[in-house]
């Protein structure tokens, strides 16, 4: 009868609500009846029936009063849990150095991360009406699977704002990555390159630009007027307050022409990309395009909708608009927010697929776990070191301690550390905040606001609640009789525990050390791999008008290899049409192609394979001319492709060669059809040069005379194409960077627990070691059994990460088109790494252990 | 006689008149048992308690601690009865009733309520 208790947590739950004087005796009420319905109904029935009326228990005749429960803990007894720490802290120095220096690199983890995803949240969010902003995007089907593009025709907008009543503008706009947006400005006192940007009217009622001079709703009505930012406008005119109405001309390799501000924007804080300088009319566009029919994508379509409309609403409307002019069933449309573009930008067969949110989630997560290892290191010493105290709180307790004393003390401890670890943690931050802001390409920095302060309180102190949770809950539960005694009942309880975390933290650790090799290798495999092209020594730059007396002159001189008109800009998705005919052309599956305008020499200087045919060759104009890649012939079915002629756009072109496939897009995709088109000499707004190697310097010197000699009062202003390269790939670099750190830290966490951890574990067992070594116990036999234990966790940890790891890394690595595959060694490298320093952290503690004096040790049994 | 309005509820009725039943022997567990019992509804141990809690403090019952049994681990238990007071809220109440029984069967001679 003894035997059969009722749930002791619905008791518990029970006597902490019910008011005193009536508690004993409706408890009593419980217990009988709980009894007879164990007899009549069975345990579950009885305990069923229990919790059901512990619950209708809960009334107001019955539930305590607040006041009832006296507060114990008043000013003193804080000031005595305060000195109680410190002079824990400063007793067992070596541990609570470990903690802090722990927790301190935890915290500023979590910081700097947090400081980054607080800003990577708030990139592009600028605008007020946010919530409305959407870009409009397509989804075409080729046999190549769907496709999202931005290019959409320029005839959408101006029909999505006619037709569809829940969009209220919308407009078109070619946005400044484009060739045909790199100009010079010159008025009479200065010359400025800028970047512009083509927008059809009605740009500000989508984008509400805050205008410093000027009336957004009235410009750009005129082909030659021009608003320009606010940056240029000092620029330009200095501190000038008014500016509407100058002149200047502008040259780009489309436009030459005089044009009149209109009106000066402010460009918001935090865009994705960096905004034009300058905006002028998409009617200049359309002069210099005039065929822009339906099947014709380039521009990218932003709109804004109506108040109240849900992005569902707006999707269901736009969704087969595009087929109802084009008559085209593999296209469709859809709408995702403006300031969703930056994070969930990417799209896998036509349904999004994240994008930058997964780096986002992913270094928010590592940092966390991070902070958690250093907890759990927190966890495990203190558990270790509280055996020491368990006197303490036997004298307490019999004394009359209530239980939620003992609680808070050995909680203050922990808080307290938590907040001199979160003070180092700032300071620390604030040092490194420059390093890290180089390594993310932002400018971060902690700002004091009542906010911040408030967040990094919570955090400090949720810190201090997480590790001393346990050990407090352990230790004020311990029954004085007992305590007294110096014994602990269940002390393996503890134990267990403990090797438990110790396992999660090195499960953590290997995982991380795996994929920092996994990374490693595929960053270098992107930055090494063979694109198809040449990257190296190939410097490009902007040049304000392309002649032929520029090009054979940059390319008479020694020290240079090629020189060619244009560039190619690696991983940015240009424009593309599905516009092109060819005889045998399958009309069914429409293949969207990607085209790359070059200029003459280009293909040469880049060093493009022809497999087959010939290239431009140096003809000035070749805009008759095309060339194919071998996936867009093999996709196409032409059976004899050179000489065939088809038709882009409406522009008749003959094939004239076949270039090897080469990656003009980021390595995360295969390698798409495209046509390489050539520009007449005029259109290249830059140049690319390849230099002999070794002959750097020289080169350029020498390039540099004849740029200044074309262009009086030019800055060249050149870049290698290689660093611009990596620049596509700052994300992989990032996760390289930081997985590193995040390793490094992890490791150092997780061996100073370890070796804290075996302090005391070996001090512990120093009767033991004493008593074996008296025996006869060998040395090395010694070691073993000390540190068997540990062995046998890390073992564990291994046999549970590797796995793990292998299918981490092999998931991420599938997500790149081209990758290295994962090999055994890495893990092999990692596990070893791991061991080593495993045997370092206890190898030291457990060598002073065997030599021990025996004597000494054994005096007092 | 009280000047008051005395206001007994239909539940704390039936627990005083069980009470009462029990003449001084009812605690807790009995108490619930009996009502169930005699009126065949069920009730829960909260119901009762706030009820005889109410009760006592309204002065209608009183109670004296018993000793504890090893079927409650210890725990004492408390007996009630019915105060004089109480009884003569209960007559009252009764009376009450029985008065509307007998203007409503004068009114109508002839119903089935006879």
């Amino acid at each position: 009868m003894i035997g059969n208790h009722p749930p002791r947590l619905l008791l518990k739950f029970f006597k902490w609500f019910c008011h005193p004087e009536l508690h004993s005796f409706i408890e009593g009420d419980l217990l009988e009846l709980y009894q007879e319905r164990l007899i009549e109904q069975g345990r579950n029935r009885a305990n069923w029936l229990l919790t059901l009326d512990i619950l209708f228990l809960l009334r107001p005749g019955i539930i305590k009063s607040i006041h009832l429960s006296t507060s114990q803990i008043t000013y003193d007894m804080f000031r005595h849990h305060i000195l109680l720490s410190l002079r824990g802290f400063k007793k067992d120095k070596t541990s609570s150095i470990i903690n802090l220096l722990g927790l301190s690199s935890g915290l500023t983890c979590v910081i700097l991360i947090l400081l980054w995803v607080q800003d990577e949240v708030s990139i592009d969010k600028g605008f007020a009406n946010d919530h409305y902003l959407f870009q409009v995007l397509q989804n075409t089907r080729s046999k190549t699977g769907i496709e999202t593009i931005e290019a959409t025709p320029s005839l959408l907008a101006p029909s999505l704002s006619a037709e569809i009543p829940e969009i209220s503008h919308a407009v078109s706009v070619i946005p400044p990555t484009f060739n045909m947006c790199k100009g010079i400005i010159s008025t009479r006192e200065k010359i400025v390159k800028v970047r512009a940007q083509y927008v059809s009217s009605g740009f500000f009622d989508v984008f509400p630009y805050p205008f410093v001079q000027g009336d957004r709703t009235q410009v750009l009505l005129q082909k030659n007027e021009v608003v320009i930012s606010q940056t240029l406008a000092m620029k330009l005119y200095g501190d000038d307050l008014n500016v509407l109405g100058r002149t200047f001309e502008w040259q780009s390799q489309t436009n030459n022409g005089l044009f009149m501000v209109v009106g000066v924007f402010d460009t918001p804080e935090r865009m994705s990309s960096p905004p034009a300088d300058i905006m002028l009319s998409f009617a200049l566009y359309e002069n210099m395009e005039p065929d822009q029919g339906w099947s014709n994508n380039v521009p990218r379509t932003y709109i804004r909708s109506q108040q109240g409309i849900t992005a569902q609403q707006l999707n269901k409307k736009i969704r087969d608009f595009l087929k109802s002019k084009t008559g085209d069933q593999e296209s469709t449309l859809f709408a995702q927010r403006f300031s969703d573009r930056y994070l969930y930008g990417k799209f896998e067969n036509g349904k999004p697929a994240g994008g930058r949110i997964q780096y986002v989630r992913l270094f928010f997560l590592t940092s966390l776990l991070i902070l958690i290892i250093s907890a759990v290191n927190f966890v495990n010493l203190s558990t270790a070191r509280s055996l020491k105290r368990i006197k303490e709180i036997g004298v307490k307790k019999a004394i009359g301690a209530p239980r939620r004393s003992l609680i808070v003390q050995f909680l203050a401890e922990p808080i307290l550390l938590s907040f001199l670890s979160l003070v180092i943690a700032t300071l620390v931050c604030y040092l490194f905040m420059d390093q890290f802001n180089r390594l993310t390409g932002k400018d971060l920095s902690i700002v004091l606001t009542s906010k911040t302060i408030a967040i990094l309180l919570v955090i400090g102190f949720s810190t201090g609640i997480i590790a001393g949770a346990y050990p407090a809950g352990i230790m004020s539960r311990l029954r004085p009789n007992i305590a007294l005694k110096g014994l602990m009942l269940n002390p393996i309880h503890g134990a267990l525990f403990r090797q438990r975390l110790v396992i999660f933290q090195f499960v953590t650790s290997i995982l991380l050390v795996c994929s920092v090799v996994v990374v490693y290798k595929q960053v270098r495999f992107i930055q090494e791999k063979n694109l198809g092209f040449d990257r190296d020594q190939v410097i490009h730059f902007d040049v304000p008008k392309m002649n032929v007396a520029l090009l054979s002159e940059m390319n008479n001189v020694p020290e240079v290899l090629n020189a060619g008109g244009g560039d190619l800009i690696t991983g940015a998705k240009l424009g593309g049409t599905s516009g092109i005919e060819w005889k045998g052309k399958n009309t069914e599956n429409p293949i969207f192609f990607s085209v790359k305008w070059v200029g003459p020499n280009l293909v040469e200087t880049i060093g493009l394979t022809i497999v087959a045919g010939k290239s431009f060759g140096q003809e000035i104009n070749a805009i008759n001319k095309v060339l194919v890649n071998e996936t867009a012939i093999n996709m196409m079915g032409i059976s004899d492709p050179i000489g065939q002629t088809i038709t882009i756009n409406q522009d008749q072109c003959q094939i004239v060669g076949i270039v090897k496939d080469f990656n003009f897009e980021s390595l995360y995709e295969k390698v798409k059809p495209c046509v390489i088109r050539c520009a007449p000499i005029e259109y290249a707004p830059s140049m690319s040069v390849k230099i002999r190697s070794g002959m750097e310097s020289t080169a350029i010197e020498k390039l540099q005379k004849i740029y200044v000699s074309h262009f009086p009062g030019q800055v060249f202003d050149y870049r290698y194409m290689d660093e611009d390269y990596q620049q596509l790939y700052a994300s992989e670099t990032l996760i390289e960077a930081l997985a590193k750190y995040f390793a490094g830290l992890a490791i150092i966490i997780s061996c100073l627990g370890l070796f804290g951890l075996s302090l005391f574990s070996i001090q512990q067992r120093i009767k033991e070691t004493c008593i074996r070594k008296v025996l006869g116990a060998t040395t090395i036999q010694l070691i073993s059994v000390l540190s068997g234990s540990f062995v046998k966790l890390i073992l564990i940890a291994l046999v549970i990460s590797l796995p793990l790891s292998y299918w981490i890394s092999y998931n991420w690595l599938t997500t790149f088109e081209y990758h290295v595959m994962v090999e055994w060694w890495y893990f092999g490298l990692a596990a070893l790494f791991i061991v080593v320093l495993m045997f370092i952290s206890i190898g030291w503690q457990t060598i002073k252990a065997t030599r021990v004096n025996p004597a000494e040790i054994l005096r007092n049994e | 006689m009280s000047e008051r309005k005395i206001k007994l509820g239909e539940f704390e009725e039936i627990v005083m008149l069980t009470v009462g039943i029990l003449h001084g022997t009812g605690y807790g567990v009995s108490i619930k048992k009996e009502i169930e019992r005699l009126t065949g509804r069920r009730v829960s141990v909260g119901a009762l308690q706030t009820a005889i809690s109410r009760l006592e403090k309204k002065g209608y019952l009183r109670s004296k601690v018993g000793k504890g049994s090893q079927v409650r681990a210890g725990r004492p238990k408390r007996y009630y009865e019915v105060t004089a007071y109480g009884k003569t809220v209960l007559e009252q109440t009764r009376d009450l009733r029985n008065h509307l029984w007998t203007v409503m069967s004068s009114l109508n001679p002839n119903s089935s309520l006879q």
